[in-house]
């Protein structure tokens, strides 16, 4: 067991927590407890997952894990038993929480409130479920009760009990503070005061239940969760300044301090729990996500079970306090799945390799080196979880019920039951497939995908889903497959297609085709997050360094902590050689997000540059030990250890391993015969790449320019030795033989296509077989066979990991050179030379055009 | 549960209405409220009473 760093920990969420509420609140002085805690402590922005839903969420709080491991889906399951559905509950949970662990390492550990916890776990301590503060419509009259196993110990239960709070025991003393015209309110009118009502009785009975345990039991964790300022966001922040267009006036006046009032409430609540947690408790105040304010702010939701979470954005809050952990500063890098290692690491308690997430070692004032076990789930014990038998997968129930339904041995459900049985199903795969798609693993997302499209072929946000799914993938076909069938469904849709489109074809490298859509995307959803990054990004790939850093200035409006914008403006700032400026944005970005390779290298450039070499050596470093396979990093500190620090020594060991460890790239111009390779090659050429070539084929009339061709490449498949002498260089291979390149290289392959009528008539005139007009003479089996090799010089393209291409048409490049230039230099970072490369486009070459194009 | 501790009661003022502040105090503060409640309610009605037998109208 390691050092236990702290004496108690309580962790209080609240759910939704946002900066951007809460920093103008506490410059006015209206948050002042908050603002105390966080001078005594550390404070930053958390990140959330997609998808952003507060029973997923708050399970990955509480267990380090993402969804498709915790199994909590959503915010309904179906109830195999009853084939009803049900709010989520804890026997659906598949791993154990922060409070099973403790429970089991014999903490006293206690739990209110938590999403989902119902029903309430036997842990070692007492627990509160999320269903106790619920109420339905049969019990609106006081006194209530509710189930029993809400609570645990339920010998507990009328303790709790009396300590609900009913929403008609809320007055107006509770009420004015929120809405100071409160009584003015036509209440058959708006729900207001009733909403305000039924939020503070549920948020008091949570208070009242956690504070009591404090004031009454010995602990070592409290968990207590909030939803009230996420119920308030979702029913008031429509009202909140600044005034939003379509909301009347006389409304915004009443109501336009609710929001505001909902946190300062929370402050208040904050003071009870220092007073009673004491100086030696490690406090932490979290939120699952933000809520989108100002102009962010959705003007309206779709109509579907997820629509809340449009209303979420992406950073939450968290604040830290306690014996070991810093003063006043600021922690970056923080996800919600940091929480529950953290606080192990806090008790000194292994964590679980198999967590997503990390330990928050930069809150403490000493360094903290966490220790691991393999999984918490393979030990055994007492966690205080639900007898096995209680807990169940509810998604497997349900295929087993339908099979004892399917056999007889169970009554059919209503078709009412079924459907919405159906609904929470599709819902549940959904959610899972965008955790896949979060993480990454988009061959996971992408069968279920699959299949909800397959089922609900209308439905739009499947289908959208499913066509950005194909474009992380690279089909690109299929992507645009969907993107039609979307355009035909929904033209609400249109500007995300565009805007998704956009994104294709940047990753063809087709930049102004690209532009057009994004800009046409802009017209109609100016806020849309990413499209600004997009279109900077853009801007930078063909150097207007200058638009790209308006692009990237109009995404910062919308997003100021994207580490990927401060990353863009950084990259920009190093292009436009200004180090100081590019200095101070990289290094917000990577603050933001610790893990990012490409922020520490080019942070590493800008310090090289601007002369800090001992830094940019560390960033250097921080660089090559998040993604070693980057050679350029490598190849920066060996320059730096060789040429300005004087420690030729260190750099032994970079290009040892730049030697055993780091393919080489060579560069392929591959087609069709005379699709135009000798012209790319000589394009290229011009650009700046050194050409592989013996010259033993000289030009001639069908090539006045030369082929640039290497005989050894005729031999390819049979021996691909010679490859060693391409590393670093051009290299002209014929479509059929491309397929025969060894995995021991990665390439970028530019691949020429034309129209194969041309391309045939071009052939033919090179072997002086010339084409008399009669149909016999055209060579309908060989456009057959070249047709099929393209097809599988395309899936051998797009299957190999070690191969990024570009195709370019050749006609393209006649008639519009720059343009296709631009995507060229795209594809090769921005590194040739496009004057030199125009010189070479000679259109007189084009002599045998298509019969539409002689036309 | 034998690990039951005894925290120290915080004095604050017990307005018959209830106010936010006192919500915020939690469990102590809500029990207090009721506690105030009740008792008036027991006053109202030791008051009805007592004007009953005056002979008194009953508000």
């Amino acid at each position: 067991m390691g050092k236990r760093l702290a004496k108690k920990v309580l962790v209080i969420g609240w759910d939704a927590a946002d900066w951007d509420i809460i920093n103008p609140l506490m410059e006015k002085g209206l948050m002042p407890t908050l603002e105390k805690f966080i001078n005594q402590g550390v404070m930053g922005k958390i990140s959330t997952l997609d998808p952003p839903l507060s029973p997923m969420l708050w399970t990955s709080i509480g267990t380090g894990k993402t969804a498709e491991k915790h199994g909590i889906l959503g915010f309904s399951e179906p109830n195999a038993t009853t084939q009803t559905i049900r709010p989520v509950s804890v026997t659906s949970r598949k791993v154990k929480a922060i409070w099973n662990i403790l429970t089991h390492e014999n903490y006293k550990t206690h739990l209110v409130g938590w999403w989902p916890s119902h029903p309430a776990e036997p842990i070692n301590g007492i627990a509160v479920s999320d269903m106790f503060t619920k109420m339905d419509k049969s019990q609106e009259s006081c006194p209530f009760r509710y189930n029993e196993d809400c609570i645990h110990p339920q010998e507990l239960y009328d303790t709790f009990n009396n300590l609900r709070v009913h929403p008609s025991e809320i007055t107006g003393s509770h009420i004015f503070p929120f809405v100071p015209n409160a009584d003015k309110v036509d209440q058959e009118k708006h729900k207001w005061i009733q909403t305000i009502s039924t939020l503070l009785s549920q948020c008091a009975t949570v208070h009242n239940s956690a504070t009591w345990i404090l004031e009454n039991k010995e602990w070592d964790f409290l968990g207590v969760y909030f939803d009230t300022i996420d119920h308030f966001c979702h029913a008031f922040m429509k009202y909140h300044p600044p005034k939003m267009d379509g909301i009347d006036q006389e409304e915004f006046d009443f109501v336009n301090d609710v929001v505001n009032s909902a946190y300062r409430y929370h402050d208040m609540m904050l003071e009870r729990y220092l007073q009673l947690a004491g100086d030696d408790a490690t406090i932490i105040i979290v939120s699952d996500h933000g809520f989108h304010s100002g102009v962010l702010r959705p003007k309206t939701l779709p109509n579907d079970p997820a629509s809340p979470a449009f209303e979420h954005s992406q950073y939450g809050i968290i604040a830290m306090k306690g014996p070991g952990i810093l003063k006043d500063e600021r922690i970056y890098g923080a996800s919600v799945l940091d929480i529950t290692p953290t606080i192990l690491s806090l008790f000194g308690l292994p964590v679980g390799k198999d967590m997503d997430g990390k330990v928050l070692v930069n809150a403490f004032d000493e360094k903290v080196v966490p220790e691991f076990i393999d999984s918490w789930e393979d030990v055994e014990g007492n966690f205080g979880m639900h007898p096995i038998e209680m807990r169940d997968n509810p998604w497997a129930s349900v295929d087993a019920m339908n099979q004892l339904v399917e056999l007889g041995y169970v009554e059919a459900p209503t078709e009412d039951n079924k459907e919405n049985i159906k609904r929470v199903v599709n819902e549940s795969n959904y959610y899972l497939a965008l955790t896949y798609s979060f993480k990454k693993e988009y061959d996971l997302a992408l069968p279920i995908l699959e299949k909800l499209v397959a089922e609900n072929p209308e439905t739009i946000r499947f289908l959208m889903r499913l066509a950005s799914c194909y474009q992380y993938m690279g089909n690109n076909i299929a992507c645009r497959r969907a993107i039609e069938k979307l355009r035909t469904l929904d033209s609400k849709t249109i500007p995300h297609l565009d805007f998704l489109e956009g994104s294709l074809l940047l990753g063809e490298n087709k930049i102004r085709k690209a532009l057009e859509m994004f800009k046409s995307a802009e017209k109609s959803v100016p806020h849309f997050p990413n499209l600004h990054l997009q279109i900077a990004n853009t801007y930078f790939k063909i150097k207007k360094f200058d638009l790209a850093l308006g692009a990237y200035s109009k995404a910062f409006q919308i997003n100021p902590d994207s580490p990927n914008v401060h990353h863009g403006m950084g990259v920009c700032y190093l292009r436009m050689d200004k180090y100081e400026e590019a200095i101070d944005e990289l290094l917000t970005a990577v603050g933001f997000l610790h893990f990012f390779p490409a922020g520490h290298y080019h942070l590493g450039e800008a310090l090289m540059k601007n002369g800090n070499y001992e830094m940019a050596e560390q960033a250097f470093l921080v660089s090559i030990s998040q993604s070693p396979g980057n050679k350029r990093a490598h190849q920066w500190i060996i320059k730096l250890y060789k040429e300005y620090l004087g420690t030729p020594e260190k750099a032994i060991y970079h290009e040892n391993f730049i030697k055993n460890n780091i393919k080489g790239t060579i560069t392929i111009v591959s087609g069709l015969p005379r699709s135009g390779t000798s012209m790319m090659m000589q394009m290229l050429n011009a650009g700046g790449l050194e050409v592989l070539t013996d010259n033993v084929r000289q030009n001639d009339d069908n090539n006045p320019k030369g082929y640039l061709e290497f005989e050894k490449v005729k031999r390819l498949h049979l021996d691909n030795s010679w490859l060693q002498e391409a590393d670093g260089k051009l290299v002209k291979v014929v479509a059929p033989l491309v397929m025969s390149l060894s995995n021991d290289y990665n390439y970028k392959i530019v691949f020429m296509l034309r129209d194969m009528d041309e391309m045939i008539r071009s052939q033919q005139k090179m072997l002086g077989k010339l084409d008399d007009g009669s149909k016999s003479s055209y060579p309908v089996a060989l456009i057959e066979a070249f047709k099929k090799q393209l097809e599988k010089a395309d899936i051998w393209l797009k299957s190999m990991p070690n191969v990024s291409f570009i195709y370019v048409n050749y006609t393209d490049v006649i008639n519009s050179p720059e343009e296709q230039i631009e995507n060229l230099n795209s594809f090769f970072d921005n590194e040739l030379d496009t004057d030199k490369m125009l010189s070479q486009v000679d259109s007189s070459l084009y002599r045998n055009k298509s019969k539409e194009l002689q036309k | 549960m034998s690990e039951d501790k005894k925290s120290e009661i915080p004095k604050f003022n017990i307005p018959i209405e209830g106010s936010l502040g006192l919500l915020a105090l939690g469990a102590i503060g809500y029990i207090a409220w009721k506690k105030k409640r009740e008792e008036s309610k027991l006053k109202e009605s030791n008051s009805t009473v007592n004007t009953e037998k005056d002979g008194k109208a009953i508000s």
